[in-house]
């Protein structure tokens, strides 16, 4: 039961985002800005990113 | 590891899908019910990830992200991903702060953040932030893996996040009135295939083991 109020809660809370006073929208919306126009280096690469992360992985004893 | 449903921090408490669910789309400050334990991996952990972004000497590419979490957490996968996804939504998004009220995120440090995380290619010339990136990476991985483990309810919840960006979009947009500025589409997308790649990994092993 308590997970079902948990979810309901996420979930309506999601279709009345309007009235939510979220302080540090204008900080993401700043970044995001900056970022367009300085174009910072691009390190996260689709196809580097999949080959880098089956490495990491076949390279450790994965406990889980 | 397939039908894991235990988390790392806590070998006496099981997951609870519904509880993640819930947890995944909507930071827990946009209401008040009480925040189930299991989608909370702990504070000390949380602040150790972010430490360790903050004072690497470099940009910080989601491998490195990746290696990091995976030494907090012991090599436990489903854990490491679970600690990516939390850690980087507080530090992008300033938020979940009923979730960790000792973790203060301030408008400076966002930005500092948002300097130490390496940029996502996008494949059309939109804006997009690399913290944002990089927590929808964390959180569409972490989802892939989680419920393509879990073999209840897989196809329910596999769907679900397969079209997550545009069901997201519709609700801010039709009844929520407020648009999202960027879907972080490629990030989601680069983050659900290497979940599901690694769910495809764990199954052909754990059907050559029987």
């Amino acid at each position: 039961m308590g997970s079902i109020n948990f979810l309901l809660n996420s979930f309506f809370s999601l279709c009345s985002y309007k009235e939510i006073v979220d302080t540090h929208r204008r900080i993401y919306s700043q970044i995001r800005n900056e970022q367009f126009f300085s174009k910072p280096e691009i390190l996260n690469r689709e196809n580097e990113i999949i080959q880098s992360f089956f490495n990491i992985i076949n390279s450790r004893e994965i406990e889980n | 590891m397939e039908g894991v449903q235990i988390p790392y921090w806590n070998k006496n408490i099981t997951y609870n899908q519904i509880n993640l669910f819930g947890y995944i789309i909507q930071v827990a400050d946009y209401h008040s019910a009480s925040i189930p334990e299991d989608v909370l991996p702990p504070e000390y952990d949380v602040n150790r990830f972010i430490e360790k972004i903050s004072n690497y000497d470099d940009i910080v590419t989601v491998p490195k992200q990746f290696e990091i979490l995976m030494d907090i957490t012991n090599n436990d996968l489903l854990g490491a991903l679970h600690l990516g996804f939390v850690s980087t939504r507080i530090m992008a998004r300033g938020l979940d702060t009923r979730a960790y009220p000792n973790i203060t995120v301030t408008e400076s440090d966002m930005v500092i953040w948002s300097k130490k995380i390496a940029q996502f290619e996008v494949f059309n010339n939109h804006c997009s932030d690399s913290p944002g990136d990089t927590y929808y990476f964390w959180t569409h991985m972490f989802a892939a893996v989680f419920y393509g483990l879990n073999r209840s309810n897989r196809r329910l919840y596999k769907t679900a996040f397969a079209h997550g960006t545009e069901i997201m979009k519709f609700f801010r947009k039709v009844i929520a009135d407020t648009p999202i500025t960027a879907d972080h589409i490629e990030a989601s997308y680069i983050g659900r295939r290497i979940g599901l790649l690694i769910v495809d990994l764990y199954s052909k092993n754990n059907n050559r083991r029987r």
